[in-house]
């Protein structure tokens, strides 16, 4: 009768113990099979990289104006290239994660454009203007500042960065 | 004698059973908190104790850009004009640093040079 009562608690601990172990490698997944967000981190450090690629140390990027103090339009073909960004996938059928564009206005007036910079996938800005909040729409992350010409002008710029890459980073 | 032997398997398996029942709960709760915890794995969001002005310096590119655009403007009027223009950008919470400290600051430095 005892030895019974003994055995059946030995089953009844094992049975704990399976529980308690399989609690336990639940917890441990559902925490890590999370990802990290990092695309708001990662389109402040793209913004911050277009606006230094601008305008550095109180100079605009000599590349990016004439000797008229003019913007260059060569610049805007190459500006990926020139602010040493690359938003190319490995994979060529995958779509580009990622957008950035750098719109200049004049001090006079600050809604129409004199110039502007964009590259990589157009189609994320369609989430930046959307109202309602989902982690499943690409983060946006708009930033401004002013720069001066060498001919005493300031032209306002609005930079904007956008990063998808949704399925990397919510589950 | 029987019915004491009973009463006693009873109380016996019923102890076990509620140890089990707070066991399971116990973990069903960890799980949905772990969970929970998961869902708020973000790099970016943090703490303000931790970001506040005592323990973090901070920096925002996008101001001090501005400011040096103001420090090196000739004309007067200009600079006037984009002192309050970034005032403005201030007031409406665009910069992450305080506006007048981090010009204070810059100011130093430049006249410094």
């Amino acid at each position: 009768m005892k030895n019974k009562k003994g055995k059946l608690l030995s089953v009844y601990w094992f049975a704990i113990l399976v529980i308690v172990s399989v609690g336990i490698v639940l917890m441990v997944n559902t925490f890590y099979s999370n990802p990290y967000d990092v695309r708001e981190i990662e389109s402040e450090i793209i913004s911050g990289k277009v606006a230094d690629c601008v305008y550095y140390g109180g100079k605009v990027n000599s590349e990016l104006v004439n000797i008229n103090g003019g913007f260059r339009e060569d610049f805007q073909d190459k500006f990926l290239e020139k602010c040493s960004l690359n938003f190319e996938t490995e994979d060529e059928l995958e779509k580009v994660a990622y957008y950035t564009e750098a719109e200049f206005f004049t001090e006079d007036d600050e809604t129409k454009s004199v110039f502007f910079l964009s590259g990589g996938n157009k189609n994320w800005k369609v989430d930046c203007g959307a109202d309602l909040k989902s982690e499943n729409l690409a983060k946006c992350n708009e930033k401004e500042f002013y720069l001066r010409t060498s001919a005493d002008s300031i032209y306002l710029v609005k930079v904007l960065s956008i990063v998808g890459k949704t399925s990397e980073n919510v589950k | 004698m029987l019915s004491k032997n009973l009463k006693g398997q009873i109380g016996e398996t019923l102890t076990w059973v509620i140890a089990t029942i707070l066991i399971v709960v116990v973990l069903i709760f960890f799980i949905l908190g772990s969970s929970l915890l998961g869902n708020t794995k973000k790099i970016g969001n943090f703490h303000k104790s931790l970001t506040s002005k005592t323990t973090f310096e901070g920096t925002d590119a996008f101001l001090k850009k501005s400011l040096f655009t103001y420090l090196l403007l000739q004309s007067e009027t200009k600079r006037t004009l984009l002192e309050n223009k970034l005032w403005k950008m201030s007031v409406d919470g665009k910069f992450n640093l305080d506006f007048n400290e981090t010009k204070k600051d810059l100011v130093l430095k430049y006249d410094e040079k």
